[in-house]
Formats: structure tokens, C-alpha cells, sequence
């Protein structure tokens, strides 16, 4: 499960937690890349780059560079996906890394000052993301990126995941 | 319009002073147009960055918010040391063009506008 923790960074208790990740260029200048399917993934849709080894990747540009130089961005979700068991600091992420984070990190915990605005939102096309999501927000349970979004949009704390889906499903696209 | 010339790229920020924050968004090259200023800024060139390595490895900000030596500094990752330096930082922007990285609000006006990156091998173009 992702988790994904939400709110003002002075009146939170998560960022007091041992396993906090504060500054995301440290913590993953200690990290060693495995090349997994996801990292490379990563890479690719979140820095247009190209994995190469452990040490270094290929940039939009065709250079070869050393991983300190992959952005913060995707060092935030390279971090989320090797440290499942660290609640990372993703302030600093842009939105698409966010979407990235929630669409297919399946474990992992992050941590923002607000969400913003909805999932996907920046995207190219309209498509919505069909694979299921598993996502804990407010003590919520979320496994469709439609119903996560109508939560952000409007969050009604005392309606279920399912009470969401009825609610709000005449606004959504058919896929 | 502001324009440099180092480590082989060419850096045109066409932009009045003032502050200006970069769109939510990553990997449009801030960090290495970060890198590329302060590279400026030790050739002697009117530009400067700080980011918050600088912060932790002690070096005051006070140091580069200096627009009588900078026309153009970057406030990289501003996110994780916010509010630092937020009353000279409001000074500076009369006279300089202040970019700032920061996803958060900025806590230094009420209203930042946003600004763009783009990036190629060898231009940076913010605008």
C-alpha cells in the first residue's frame, strides 16, 4: 500500500517519525539503482532518460551522466520505490512525479503539503489511468485513480471508496 | 533581457526584476541551470545560485543576495529552507531577477509569478 500522508509540514507529526526522508538528494546519494523494471521506468517517463548501470544513465541528450545528476523529481520517486519502508519528503516533486508515485508504486509512503490538483491533470490526453492503484490517504482506501481524484476534488471524509465510485461515476468517461 | 555565455551554454532570461517562480513541474533543468550560474558567478559573471546544500553546508544566503554584484540569482530547491532570507530576498528583486525553485508557497508575497524553463544541450531560455 502507498501511503500517502497530507498537511501543513509544521503542524504534522509524520515529519517527526525516524523513517522521514527530508532531503531527497542525501538520502538517495546513499542509494545504489538495481536497473528493475520500475526504476527504468522511472527514468524514462519521468527524466526522457535512459538506464545504464548503477552508476550512471543517459540523458535526454544522448550524454552519458553520472545518477547524482537525475533530477530531484525522479530521484523522489526512485527513493519511494527502493525505500518502501521510508516516508520520502516529496515536496519538491512536480506533479507528473506525483501522478507517477500513485499510479505505480504499490508500497512506499510520501509525504506532501497538499495535493493540489487531481491526478493526471497535467497530462497530455485525457485517457485515465485504468490499472488499479493501492493507495491510503486519510485513512481511506483507494484502488481506482477516478475515485481518488472525486476525493481530492471533494473530500467527504464519511463516504467509502464504493460510496465515492456511485457518486460520483455518471462523470466519468466510459474506457 | 539578461544573457550569458558559460560552460558552452547559452543562458537568455527574458524577464523584468523581480521574483518569479518555475511552474510545478520537474526535471526542466533548474539544478543544472543552478550549476551553471554559480559556475557564472566564480567567472566573474552577474549571476549566482544558492541551493540547500549551500544552506546546510552553513554558507549564509545573505552572500549572494547582493544585487549590486548579481543581476540574476537562482534560489534552488527553496522549498526545504523557505522563509530564509525572505526580507533581503524581497529587497533584492527592485533590482534583480530572483528565480526561484519552490512547489510550496514561497512565503515571500502573496502573489509569485510563475516563470518557464526550457532546456536544450547547449541553451537555457526562462521566460
Amino acid at each position: 500500500m502507498l501511503h500517502i500522508y497530507v498537511g501543513d509540514y509544521d503542524e504534522t507529526d509524520i515529519v517527526k517519525q525516524e523513517n522521514f526522508v527530508y532531503d531527497v538528494e542525501a538520502a538517495f546519494a546513499k542509494l545504489k539503482l538495481k536497473g528493475t523494471d520500475l526504476e527504468r521506468k522511472a527514468l524514462k517517463e519521468l527524466e526522457q532518460a535512459q538506464w545504464l548501470d548503477g552508476l550512471s544513465f543517459l540523458d535526454r541528450f544522448g550524454y552519458k551522466l553520472y545518477n547524482r545528476y537525475i533530477s530531484t523529481g525522479c530521484k523522489t520517486a526512485l527513493l519511494v520505490i527502493n525505500c518502501p519502508d521510508c516516508i520520502v519528503n516529496a515536496v519538491e516533486a512536480g506533479f507528473e512525479v506525483r501522478d507517477f508515485i500513485i499510479k505505480y508504486c504499490k508500497e512506499g509512503a510520501i509525504y506532501l503539503s497538499s495535493m493540489d490538483v487531481t491526478i493526471n491533470r497535467y497530462q497530455a490526453d485525457d485517457s485515465i489511468f485504468s490499472d488499479p492503484i493501492a493507495v491510503e490517504m486519510d485513512g481511506k482506501h483507494f484502488t481506482d485513480i477516478r475515485v481518488l481524484n472525486s476525493y481530492i476534488a471533494e473530500p467527504m471524509p464519511e463516504l467509502t471508496e464504493e460510496e465515492y465510485y456511485t457518486q460520483y461515476s455518471d462523470m466519468w468517461e466510459e474506457k | 533581457m539578461f544573457h550569458i555565455e558559460i560552460d558552452s551554454v547559452t543562458i537568455n532570461i527574458h524577464l523584468e526584476h523581480g521574483i518569479y517562480r518555475f511552474l510545478k513541474k520537474s526535471s526542466t533543468g533548474k539544478s543544472r541551470l543552478y550549476h551553471l550560474l554559480v559556475a557564472a558567478s566564480v567567472s566573474g559573471l552577474p549571476a549566482t545560485g544558492y541551493t540547500y546544500q549551500d544552506y546546510v553546508r552553513g554558507l549564509d544566503i545573505s552572500t549572494i543576495l547582493v544585487p549590486e554584484k548579481y543581476q540574476v540569482i537562482l534560489l534552488d530547491r527553496y522549498d526545504l529552507y523557505k522563509g530564509i532570507g525572505a526580507d533581503r530576498i524581497r529587497e533584492c528583486a527592485s533590482s534583480s531577477i530572483i528565480l526561484m525553485d519552490c512547489k510550496d508557497v514561497p512565503m515571500i508575497s502573496k502573489t509569485v509569478p510563475y516563470c518557464r524553463l526550457k532546456m536544450s544541450e547547449s541553451q537555457m531560455e526562462v521566460f
